[in-house]
């Protein structure tokens, strides 16, 4: 790990007991996350996109989930042995979320007052006076006008994308060093995420926070990230600078997903590409490579052999028995 | 006005709802559709797009008389579907279809795939539901299937099941409404693909609800967009993606993200102040003025009527015009 790095994943493995056996969320995941540094986690609905971040921050239910194996250092603290107080005094203050749903992080019984001062007087030890004055400073950051009247209001009272603000407001409210966001603009219309998603920006270059973005959207992807992972059944598939990524991708899946896209440059009419058959039931893998079943150039050995995670660069990491000439077509 | 290769041309259609609203328990008119006219012609995808709570939903459920209209038209075949008794209507929603968003809300959990898809074919006496295995195959999905229920499905699956009851009856127009926003990105493409192959085995008309502004640039041959109620631009497909005239839509198509990071570096966004104003109470006059950069006084005042401003290219901006198709910059 080098200095620069305010995050280093290694080998995070996050199980779940259900009642179809052990599910593998998250399988030997391992990354670095660079200070100042926007990271793009990709992936479809139970790639273990989200549960990685969880886990990250130790949100997992247990049971039925389980945190089996890995490290997760934040800035030099070992997360996974540290007391649940100690996270909590990170969480929050240090490190802060945002979610999809706003609703899910605000109290519909609480004025939005109330909720934002909350953390600040819990992390910052601010004066009632002190952290009404810097709630009212910070929803006007995100954009929210007539600051002081509105700051009394419910979270009913605001539309989604205001709703989505606040909660921005309040993850960014003690100046964290890292955000994570989970699929923050999906629930908004495009105009609202145009606007959520250039918040961040600026936040960003102000403050200097390093983000980790999770989403489906290839399009945030290229507009808001340095680098990128690849995430499919559990485990990371590809992992490069997101320029390389979308101009030379190693994996046959990125390669799939990002053709998948239907580009607006393209003529209609013309037929879209697309990955066949359906993702992997993660409780039953195959003992080959998981995508094998739905990859054009597969051959027998990724039926039969897991592959290996071939380095293409110093920067650029492929899940995939031929990485080196899906990179070279 | 109404010429040969329409399938469908609504007529000023309105779709207003009774909200209780004010102080003092007054009751206000929400205008989901507030005066709508437009042609769908045979074969082709009208895309319809714009954001949450524009009332696409509610016009593609109107022209279906699934939500009853409050006034206008919708002419199908010579007959106004808006005024046809029950019952006469009833033998027409063999020709007319919908596919819904949430595949697992639309399907009922009791049924077995082949009873649902099995259902529309019954009640309209079409067959002893013996092409329910031919359909599900046609949609892609293994006639094994057929005694499953909806539950053991996964989301693309449940959305095909979706489509092979709305062919059931063999429709000649099917209104989609977001048939792939809850769908990942690899089962989207399949879906899409799936829809243009079916419109171009079966000669289907859609009306294609998204607000996925990718995804109904692909498959829409012409585009409408929706804001607050009314159309704002009308348009061939390729030509509002390059030049959209009206402001609200040249920020909506600004607002999509590109998947090409050299294109996003450079790229400058149109970002809109505020949300979208409520549809209880509307601005007056030009209902996006409130948002809008190049907004003058009489913006509040006048309602732009949609006037084709390029041949075959329509928009609804007192700003523009035929001798004058963009906004000339002025200090205001």
């Amino acid at each position: 790990m080098t200095n620069n790095a305010i995050l280093n994943v290694e080998g995070l493995r996050t199980y779940f007991h259900t009642t179809d056996g052990v599910v593998n969320a998250v399988d030997d995941v391992s990354f670095e996350l660079m200070r100042g540094e926007t990271l793009g986690i990709v992936g479809e609905s139970g790639s273990g996109k989200s549960v990685t971040n969880l886990s990250v921050m130790r949100l997992i239910q247990s049971p039925p989930g389980e945190i089996v194996g890995g490290n997760v250092v934040f800035d030099g603290i070992d997360v996974l042995a540290l007391p649940i107080d100690e996270v909590r005094k990170i969480r929050g203050k240090r490190v802060a979320m945002i979610f999809q749903d706003p609703m899910t992080s605000l109290n519909p019984f609480l004025k939005i007052s109330k909720q934002l001062m909350e953390v600040t007087q819990l992390h910052l030890g601010h004066t009632k006076q002190q952290a009404r004055e810097h709630a009212i400073k910070m929803l006007e950051l995100v954009g929210i006008s007539d600051a002081e009247q509105r700051i009394d209001s419910y979270p009913h009272e605001f539309s989604g994308g205001m709703r989505q603000r606040v909660m921005i407001a309040m993850a960014l409210s003690c100046e964290p060093e890292l955000l994570i966001a989970d699929e923050p603009t999906t629930a908004l219309d495009v105009t609202i995420q145009a606007q959520v998603l250039e918040i961040i920006k600026d936040l960003k270059s102000s403050m200097g926070t390093s983000v980790i973005l999770i989403t489906h959207d290839l399009g945030v992807v290229a507009g808001m990230t340095d680098r990128v992972i690849v995430m499919y059944a559990g485990k990371v598939f590809e992992q490069a600078p997101t320029k390389e990524l979308f101009a030379r991708p190693a994996n046959p899946y990125t390669k799939g997903l990002l053709k998948s896209v239907p580009d607006p440059a393209h003529e209609q009419g013309t037929e879209l590409y697309q990955i066949p058959g359906l993702p992997p039931d993660v409780a039953n893998l195959p003992p080959g490579c998981p995508f094998a079943e739905r990859c054009e150039r597969a051959e027998i050995i990724c039926h039969n052999e897991f592959p290996p995670f071939v380095e293409i660069n110093a920067d650029h990491h492929s899940l995939c028995h031929f990485a080196k000439e899906v990179y070279g077509e | 006005m109404e010429s040969n290769d329409n399938l469908i041309s609504i007529q000023d259609l309105k779709v207003h709802y009774r909200s209780v609203g004010g102080l003092f328990g007054g009751f206000k008119a929400v205008k989901a559709v507030d005066g709508i006219s437009l042609d769908i012609k045979k074969g082709e995808t009208l895309g319809l797009v714009g954001e949450s709570g524009c009332g696409k939903s509610t016009l593609g459920k109107a022209i279906l008389r699934l939500t009853k209209p409050t006034g206008g038209k919708v002419i199908y075949k010579g007959k106004d579907l808006t005024h046809l008794p029950n019952s006469v209507m009833r033998e027409q929603r063999k020709h007319l279809q919908m596919i819904f968003q949430d595949p697992y809300g639309s399907l009922n959990p009791r049924m077995t795939v082949g009873q649902i898809i099995g259902e529309p074919m019954r009640t309209f006496g079409l067959t002893n539901g013996s092409g329910v295995e031919e359909l599900m195959e046609t949609v892609g999905l293994s006639r094994r299937f057929i005694k499953r229920y909806p539950l053991e499905f996964s989301g693309g699956q449940r959305q095909r099941i979706g489509i092979a009851r709305a062919l059931a009856v063999d429709p000649e127009f099917i209104v989609a409404d977001e048939p792939i926003s809850a769908l990942d990105v690899s089962i989207q493409a399949q879906i899409m693909n799936l829809m243009e192959r079916l419109q171009a085995e079966k000669q289907l008309t859609y009306l294609f609800i998204s607000h996925d502004l990718r995804a109904v640039r692909h498959l829409s041959d012409r585009v409408a967009v929706m804001y607050l109620g009314r159309i704002v631009e009308l348009a061939d497909a390729k030509d509002i993606y390059k030049v959209p005239l009206m402001p609200y839509t040249q920020a909506l198509i600004s607002a999509v993200p590109v998947p090409d990071p050299e294109i996003e570096a450079i790229r400058e966004r149109i970002i809109l102040k505020g949300d979208v104003p409520s549809p209880i109470d509307p601005p007056t006059g030009c209902h996006f003025h409130t948002r809008c950069q190049y907004a003058i006084q009489e913006c509040k005042t006048t309602t732009p009527q949609l006037v084709e401003i390029k041949p075959r290219h329509h928009a609804a901006c007192i700003r523009i015009s035929p001798q004058q198709p963009m906004i000339a910059e002025t200090a205001n």
